[in-house]
């Protein structure tokens, strides 16, 4: 089997017939996995650039993370402060968080990490119905999450908790803001893998799309657990 | 002193020599010179920069000329056309990778001692100063020993609840004065203190304190430069050698006027400073405000009808204000400055600031965005009132009924009668 | 590609897998999806890297040319103590402008093109890996940039400086501390150029890692290719950091956050800590590729081998680690305390050490050597002088209490620019004329190169040079005026006319540019007899760039397969070599039906994206909710339309986006 790398010209494909095409369609074969760096790569393409933009990402996260760790605690020492004066301090988060619930729409956005490995595993052995099934079950439970936040949400600013409280407020609803962003574009990935599964363009061959939409649910997950562990699990007293 | 110090200082010296000669290319009068210390701090960088600074001149310079030099000598002829293909040598990169790294820390051991020793606090005795930037101009509240507040009659001032006030600090504006050889510790900050903020909308987010921008304090020809940040006090200790008048100016971006905001620092001997403390401590000449059964003076009366008490306090030595504390703005000294530090404090410059202070095309004054402090507002609320407005036009505004409302022009007359009474407020 | 008569099996099983996909894609039967690669319209939706290299360095060089008119409308003002040229408001504006173009519009881009270009070229790839993707990033940059410079259009340009200090830049919109739209233009513009930005930097890694030719080995690859990898790791890193930090600022300025408000316990050094551990890595970011352009030129115009190959790699890998520990030295006078700033010193200081030991390589690079100034030595040689200056100059600022004097004056303006522009400028100049025969078929002017060279570098040090001392003196930055007695007036007008000297400089080089394009002399593959892979293929080069895939052996391997050392080590002729004999060149179409090439097709989605991203961007800082959602809308269709259309029209293979 001669490389493209051994020939000077390659004549391969100028006459159309018999063992030669099988040759021909090596050569081009070669020749894409050579180009597209899928014949030595120990990674794909497609996943080694999910890795890197989900570490760029990672440091995103980590921007908003380190102001509220930063700024864990002043909105109590300004509120101390202003209570000194006479001024009527706002809510901090502590006086809002309802951790049993929290927790509950935790757990559900864990167990949507599940589906998904289930998902890719489905895939990978071309049950089509078993991928739609535990895609659409990762896309809800990743929908009742968002609705658990929603309404989190709204019960805060009810009870006078909002973006511009105080400083407790401005960190904590812009990171959980971002995070939801992330969960509902994630969504809208597993509905677009949905759609390209039923009109049948999914298939075992293209598990590596479903795995790399997996690796962002999982990190969107992962996220989800600093951020709950960090702001609802670590009391500020 | 041991004899490497002394070398160490002669060579300094030498070398600083070189330097500040080299700076005489920038002018005699230039009162805002890194390079011709006249305090401490500016010496002790002064010390440590110099012999630094040539030592990179010198390896620059060898740099620069070996790479002329090679460029030279092994320029193509036709009978170098094919060089020896050298792919490196190990000796000589661990070489130029040590002695860089050597002198490196030659570098860093002075520069930490340096570091160190500049961030000291001062001495006790210390002159206290706390300094606030604000937009375009720098407030210097001198802690002096405490003292009763006096009225413009001589009486002594008293609060509600009839005691009488005692203030420990004079507030004054633009310029700094202090006694030469003496350490003062600069208290830097961003606003006059700040009330917490907490649970307010945004509209009301827009009013609240002013502290919204950093400024930088800066007089080179004493020591370097100190951030003054929003929420933060940092410490600045200066002691200077010798009298005179050094020049500075804010250092960090700070909007509009940023590059016209200047301050000066004024060395005087013990006697002066004392002799203008006191002068500080005293009531101002005339009051602002008329006395009961008194007519007011014209003065007076302007400075009632376009509301210069809003932001200027001007009875009370030790009051902070939105704008400076005029109280004993009238001119002590020669070549004092006003209007952000930018503007000398002349009869003219003093009533055509009053007049429009936004007059900078003319030289009296400096570009504003505070049209809007005319209503008597703070920051905020959509209004645009940084800085101070311009009196000699009209302003029109919209009434809480939606009725147009005018406030009036000020007339030169009026503002040369409040020219005259700050400017006899000494 | 032409679609012949099926006759075979094979043939029939590829058209069938073409109607599939188009019939299959709705949305992209209704857009016909371009297929031509040459003529006008190709430029718009064209993924070859090579188009896009050109697209990125023309439009940057444009950018270019409007931030030097802020320039010099800035040195105009300065030209006297107390001038009226222009007023506060505008000046402000200006050397806001100034800072963001040169920073983004210009330097990011234009290595972004040159990357683009040479990578693939250099480590025998026929295209990136993510060839839509690279279309995607410029068109973010272009749109970008023309979302920015319309500020000046829509309520004026922004003026906080071109790092937006908080809490100037933070507070609310309406509170009058900075007012009008400018600051919303810059911060959105900013987060969409960073976008663009990461995804070349991810497009880059994958393809360096992933795309090199049979024998490119890491330590065979150019330097270049190095400095572009270890850079789009710290863009990677270091973008979304930036990109958080103006998250904040918007929000704190638009929806009432308190991020950077002191009075609710924010505080404003938080801003400035996230904007220089972005800040810092970007200043490497936008060096790295010059020195590796350096890198590049300097050992074909001496006709040796880089100095030290691998301790270049190194320390430039160095200098991309240690430039994570550094970036508080740009915040001595903020009241970090003592200890904090020693550590910082110490550290900047150390980051001067790899440095150094690259300046110290390039000499040994020229000794010995067979020198040849063409303008593109002219440049390196000039960049070694200059940023050796600048290096030294930034090592002084090292020294922290010397800062404090430094810092906020003309002395950092010096160094600055004496690192970026007597650095990577010329750098990318020099890299122009390098390049230009195989871009384009024809030689640059050497002549008017030379000339040009000569008075750039002339202008440049006019410029520069005095404001070392004008900054000591006294002179601070972004100030609008300043005062006569700091006898600066004079460095103050030297500055100014070197400034426009630059200009003319430039000026001439862009019509030399111009002017070679049409006419300049027609040339072969290899008109420098040059050491790496982009030269072995002729010029201008094919779309298809390697019609074989090149079998590597060892650095520099395109030279070594001319010529051989003799046992004195020097470098003679190969038997059977002739440097005149050109590679073959075929036509696109004989590429992929006879030698099995196979090549990215074209695509409109990758512009349709970023021109939703930019509507929803006018929606964001105009406050109209309805162009946004309209903004979003455009962007979604054109992901949907994107992921679902194949990326060549015929053979499948796995996941390239």
């Amino acid at each position: 089997m001669t490389t493209p790398q051994d020939v000077e010209t390659n004549d391969a494909l100028t006459t159309v017939h018999g063992s030669e095409i099988d040759e021909a369609v090596e050569l081009v074969a070669e020749d894409i996995a050579v180009t597209t760096g899928t014949k030595n790569a120990k990674i794909s393409n497609a996943k080694l650039a999910i890795w890197l933009f989900l570490a760029s990402d990672f440091l995103f996260f980590g921007g908003f993370i380190s102001a509220y760790l930063l700024y864990r605690g002043r909105s109590l020492e300004i509120a101390d402060a202003a209570l000194a004066e006479g001024v009527e301090p706002g809510k901090i988060l502590s006086d809002v968080l309802d951790i049993p619930f929290t927790s509950a729409t935790s757990f559900i956005l864990l167990m949507s990490s599940l589906t998904m490995v289930l998902a890719l595993a489905a895939i990978k052995r071309n049950d089509m119905r078993r991928t739609q099934l535990w895609l659409i079950a990762t896309a809800l439970f990743g929908t009742i999450f968002l609705g658990g936040q929603i309404f989190e949400f709204t019960e805060f600013v009810r009870e006078g908790f909002t973006l511009t409280t105080n400083l407790s407020g401005t960190t904590f609803f812009v990171l959980t803001g971002l995070h939801g962003a992330h969960v509902t574009v994630g969504i809208f990935w597993l509905m677009s893998l949905m759609g390209l599964s039923m009109s049948g363009k999914l298939t075992s061959k293209d598990s590596e799309k479903v795995e790399i939409a997996g690796l962002y649910w999982h990190f969107v997950d992962v996220i989800w657990i600093v951020i709950f562990t960090l702001i609802y699990l670590i009391p500020v007293n | 002193m041991s004899r490497t110090r002394r070398l160490w200082m002669l060579i300094s010296s030498t070398l600083i020599t070189a330097l500040v000669v080299t700076s005489c290319a920038t002018g005699p009068d230039n009162k805002q010179n890194s390079l011709r210390p006249e305090g401490d701090s500016a010496e002790k960088i002064m010390n440590l920069f110099s012999p630094i600074f040539w030592l990179a001149t010198v390896i620059g310079i060898a740099v620069i000329v070996a790479t002329i030099y090679v460029s030279f000598k092994f320029r193509a002829t036709d009978k170098n056309r094919s060089p020896k293909q050298i792919h490196g040598n190990s000796v000589l990169e661990i070489g130029w990778t040590i002695l860089p790294l050597i002198i490196l820390i030659g570098i860093a051991i002075p520069t930490v001692q340096t570091v160190f020793e500049l961030d000291k606090k001062a001495d006790p005795g210390a002159i206290k100063v706390q300094v606030v930037g604000k937009q375009w101009w720098w407030q210097f509240a001198v802690e002096t020993d405490s003292y009763q507040i006096l009225n413009a009659d001589g009486t002594v001032k008293t609060d509600e609840e009839g005691k009488p006030e005692t203030a420990n600090s004079v507030v004054t504006a633009n310029e700094l004065v202090v006694p030469v050889n003496r350490q003062i510790e600069l208290d830097l900050r961003a606003c006059d203190g700040e009330t917490p903020v907490v649970d307010k909308t945004v509209d009301e987010l827009k009013q609240a304190n002013p502290c919204n921008v950093i400024h930088s304090f800066w007089i080179p020809s004493l020591g370097g430069k100190v951030d003054a940040v929003p929420g933060r006090s940092n410490r600045l200790v200066l002691k200077a050698q010798n009298e005179g008048i050094f020049t500075g100016q804010c250092t960090e971006y700070c909007g509009l006027s940023h590059g016209v905001m200047r301050m000066q620092v004024r060395v005087v001997s013990e006697a002066e400073y004392s002799k203008w403390i006191e002068g500080m401590q005293k009531p101002p000449v005339q009051p602002s405000i008329a006395s009961e059964g008194q007519t007011p003076t014209p003065a007076q009366r302007a400075i009632e009808k376009f509301g210069c008490a809003n932001c200027h306090a001007m009875d009370n030595p030790a009051t902070v204000s939105y704008g400076p504390n005029l109280t004993h703005f009238g001119p002590d000294f020669e070549n004092e400055v006003l209007g952000g530090g930018s503007i000398p404090k002349t009869e003219e410059h003093t009533w055509r600031w009053v007049y429009n202070a936004t007059d900078w095309e003319n030289g009296w004054g400096i570009p504003m965005q505070a049209d809007d402090c005319r209503l008597g507002v703070a920051p905020g609320e959509g209004k645009r009132c940084v800085g101070m407005p311009n009196f000699s036009v009209p302003y029109v505004y919209k009434g809480s009924d939606g009725k147009e409302l005018k406030l009036p022009a000020m007339t030169e007359t009026e503002a040369k009668a409040i020219g005259d009474y700050l400017y006899k407020n000494k | 590609m032409t679609v012949i008569a099926p006759e075979t099996k094979l043939e029939r099983n590829i058209l069938k897998k073409d109607a599939n996909r188009i019939k299959g894609s709705a949305l992209t039967a209704l857009i016909k999806r371009p297929t031509k690669t040459t003529g006008p319209f190709s430029w718009v939706t064209s993924v070859d890297h090579k188009k896009i290299g050109i697209l990125y360095i023309a439009v940057a060089l444009l950018f270019f040319v409007a931030g030097g008119i802020e320039a010099l409308l800035i040195r105009l003002q300065l030209f006297s103590p107390n001038s009226s040229v222009l007023t506060a408001v505008q000046y402000n504006q200006m050397f806001t402008m100034h800072g963001t173009t040169m920073v983004f519009l210009v330097g990011m881009p234009i290595i972004a093109g040159f990357g683009n270009y040479l990578i693939p070229l250099m480590i025998g790839a026929r295209d990136v890996a993510f060839p839509r993707l690279n279309m995607f990033g410029f068109w973010v940059f272009l749109f970008g940039g023309v979302f920015i410079y319309s500020s000046f259009f829509l309520g004026g340009a922004p003026d906080g400086g071109w790092f937006g200090y908080t809490p100037l830049t933070s507070s609310p919109y309406d509170s009058g501390i900075l007012p009008g739209n400018g600051t919303n233009f810059w911060a959105i513009g900013l987060l969409l150029l960073a976008v663009g930005s990461t995804t070349s930097a991810l497009n880059f890694i994958v393809t360096v890692t992933n795309m090199r030719a049979p024998g490119m080995k890491l330590m065979r690859m150019p330097v270049f290719v190095w400095m572009m990898t270890i850079i789009s790791f710290l863009t990677v890193f270091a973008l979304p950091v930036f990109s958080a930090a103006l998250i904040m600022v918007f929000f704190d300025r638009n929806f009432g956050t308190t991020f950077f408000f002191s009075a609710t316990g924010g505080d404003p050094l938080l801003y400035q800590h996230m904007f220089w551990i972005f800040g810092h890595p970007e200043v490497y970011i936008l060096i790295l590729p010059g020195m590796g352009i350096v890198s590049e030129i300097l050992p074909v115009f001496s006709r040796k081998p880089l100095f030290g190959y691998s301790v270049i790699v190194f320390s430039g890998i160095a200098i991309g680690f240690v430039s994570w520990g550094v970036w508080a030295h740009h915040m001595f006078a903020s009241g970090l305390g003592p200890v904090a700033v020693s550590a910082f010193s110490v550290s900047t200081m150390l980051v001067g050490v790899p440095t150094g030991v690259k300046i110290f390589n390039w000499l040994g690079t020229l000794w010995g050597g067979s020198i040849k100034f063409t303008s593109a030595m002219l440049y390196s040689v000039g960049f070694i002088a200059m940023f050796t200056i600048g290096g030294l100059s930034g090592v002084t600022h090292a020294v922290s209490p010397a800062d404090t004097q430094q810092t906020d004056t003309y002395y950092i303006i010096a160094h600055f620019h004496y690192v970026l522009f007597g650095g990577l400028v010329f750098a990318l100049f020099g890299g122009v004329h390098y390049w230009f025969p195989k871009v384009f078929g024809r030689m640059m002017s050497e002549k008017l190169g030379k000339i040009t060279f000569w008075i750039i570098f002339v202008g440049f040090n006019l410029t520069f040079a005095p404001m070392h001392l004008s900054g000591l003196a006294g002179q601070a930055r972004r100030t609008w005026r300043y005062q006569e007695e700091l006898g600066v007036t004079f460095l103050n007008q030297m500055a100014t006319v070197g400034a426009f000297l630059i200009a003319f400089g430039v000026l001439l080089l862009v019509i030399n540019i111009v002017k070679s394009k049409f006419k300049g002399e027609v040339t072969g593959s290899d008109p420098w007899d040059a050491r790496t892979l982009e030269w072995s293929i002729p010029s201008p080069a094919p779309e298809y760039n390697f019609l074989e895939v090149p079998r590597v052996s060892s650095v520099d391997d395109f030279w070594h397969k001319k010529y051989e050392e003799d046992p004195d080590g020097r470098s003679i002729l190969r038997d059977g070599v002739d440097l005149k004999e050109e590679p073959l060149r075929v036509t696109t179409e004989e590429a992929v039906s006879k030698y099995g090439v196979h090549l990215p097709s074209p695509s409109i989605w990758p512009m349709i994206v970023p021109l939703g991203m930019t509507i929803g961007a006018y929606g964001l800082v105009l406050f109209n909710w309805y162009t946004c959602a309209i903004g979003v809308a455009v962007t979604a269709a054109g992901l949907i339309g994107w992921a679902i259309e194949p990326d060549t029209e015929n053979a499948e293979h796995g996941g390239a986006h």
